[in-house]
């Protein structure tokens, strides 16, 4: 992988994520553009790169959370495990895929919240399992309108190097 | 041999993540929690920029006159000029009242307008949070005097208003939790604008007990703790104000907008008291800058 192109897009997507994804709230969820950023990386980098890539990418979501630090991280990181290196099996460039990736990252991160809100030693706000799973649901409805174009640009970031020619 | 050592760095860098996430003490991640949303500010601040003007395009916020006798139709300047001149008579005369009390009793010393208290800062962004969760990323700092539990205050086309509190203040910036955040707690009482027989608009408080605004991660705050009887009583209605009346909070913000009523109705889940629905005068998540009351609070 081209990890400057890939530290572009983590910076971008966390910016937008800032920037854009209040405006775009829609009961009481916002779409998560660093989910999709996570969903393109563990699709099409190879599997140690997509793992690395992810987990990083849920560290710099956690730095500007109001979340304790790791859930992003730990979220992603799990997500990768499952997803990473799946690109062979899976049509990567169908919305579809993106879509129901999406959907599955989106849940599994509702999952580690909603644990992590209800732990009672933890002074966390309690979140309703209602409102996290239309935020899954409603990144995913976004996913395709987001990934599809990076796919387009998948060159740019170096996933599948060329071979090198050997003259025997 | 590689495949196997990257697996042991990257289970140990998972086993880590979920150590800070479940098992370590806030205290401890927090140390290490540096906020460093200022970093993004220069793709969060133009795509919220950009996010905002076509919001404001596509749903133009409709400012609201609470001294017109239809608050959706807002007074002509002509009337505003004048009510505004009325308004500097009795601020003057009110600080002149003032002046006696406070070499009467030293504490109404700190009475005077807040915003001289409060420094404003821009917002970076609405924080990354994907639900429930509503904070903002400010530029204020810690060198700048910004410090947690300092209350926030915003301004705007509808008035101003209790934006939250500083929730983590540090040197790249700090973390608002708006009063809309899931679970943000503040005693309140009501208050209205009642227009009197000289033609000027007197604020007055509703006399109820103090009850409890709750926000629930949506925009919106929740009073559940007010007997539907007392509603009734007193005539409480929507647009009623909703202020501060919290012995927590600074002296200064006593009295200060939290929000409006939007809707009063019996609470189905508890039988003799209201459900009085609270919403600040605009989105708080779209606020372009705020004001912290870095001093006397």
């Amino acid at each position: 992988m081209f990890w400057p192109a890939y530290f572009i897009l983590a910076y971008l997507a966390v910016g937008i994520q800032l920037g854009v994804a209040p405006v775009l709230r829609v009961g009481g969820a916002s779409p998560n553009f660093v989910l999709m950023c996570v969903v393109f990386i563990a699709v099409n980098a190879p599997r140690e790169a997509a793992l690395l890539g992810c987990f990083a990418l849920g560290a710099m979501q956690d730095l500007v959370t109001q979340d304790t630090l790791g859930l992003y991280a730990l979220s992603y990181g799990l997500f990768a495990l499952m997803a990473g290196g799946s690109g062979q099996a899976v049509y990567r460039g169908h919305p579809l895929t993106h879509f129901a990736l999406t959907l599955g990252g989106g849940l599994l991160l509702a999952i580690v919240l909603l644990v992590h809100s209800w732990l009672p030693y933890k002074d966390a706000v309690h979140l309703s399992v209602g409102t996290m799973l239309w935020s899954a649901v409603y990144s995913a409805i976004w996913a395709p309108f987001i990934i599809w174009p990076l796919h387009r640009m998948n060159r740019s970031f170096g996933f599948h190097p060329a071979r090198r020619r050997s003259r025997v | 041999m590689r495949s196997l050592r990257f697996n042991h760095i990257f289970t140990a860098l998972l086993v880590l993540a979920g150590l800070c996430a479940f098992a370590l003490p806030v205290r401890v991640t927090d140390f290490v929690h540096v906020r460093v949303g200022i970093l993004f500010w220069p793709v969060a601040k133009p795509s919220g920029a950009i996010a905002s003007w076509a919001h404001g395009k596509l749903s133009p916020q409709h400012p609201f006159d609470d001294g017109a006798a239809d608050p959706m139709n807002p007074r002509s300047a002509d009337q505003l000029i004048t009510e505004n001149q009325e308004l500097r008579v009795q601020i003057a005369n009110m600080s002149g009242r003032l002046a006696q009390l406070e070499r009467v009793d030293h504490e109404l010393a700190a009475v005077g307008d807040v915003r001289d208290l409060c420094e404003r800062f821009s917002v970076i962004g609405g924080g990354a949070d994907v639900a429930q969760r509503e904070g903002l990323l400010i530029t204020g700092k810690t060198f700048d005097g910004v410090k947690a539990g300092q209350p926030v205050l915003f301004t705007g086309v509808n008035g101003a208003g209790v934006a939250g509190i500083i929730e983590r203040a540090q040197i790249g910036g700090a973390v608002v939790r708006l009063i809309t955040d899931d679970r943000f707690s503040v005693r309140a009482g009501f208050a209205r604008f009642v227009p009197n027989p000289n033609g000027t608009l007197e604020f007055v408080t509703i006399a109820t007990h103090q009850v409890l605004a709750r926000g629930d991660g949506r925009g919106a705050m929740w009073i559940h703790n007010l007997e539907w009887n007392l509603v009734n009583e007193v005539g409480l209605r929507p647009d009623d104000w909703v202020i501060v009346t919290d012995p927590d909070w600074s002296k200064q913000l006593q009295r200060y907008r939290v929000g409006k009523i939007t809707s009063i109705e019996q609470w189905s889940k508890g039988p003799g008291y209201a459900e009085i629905k609270v919403e600040p005068p605009q989105n708080l998540l779209l606020l372009r800058d705020v004001l912290v009351m870095t001093k006397g609070s």
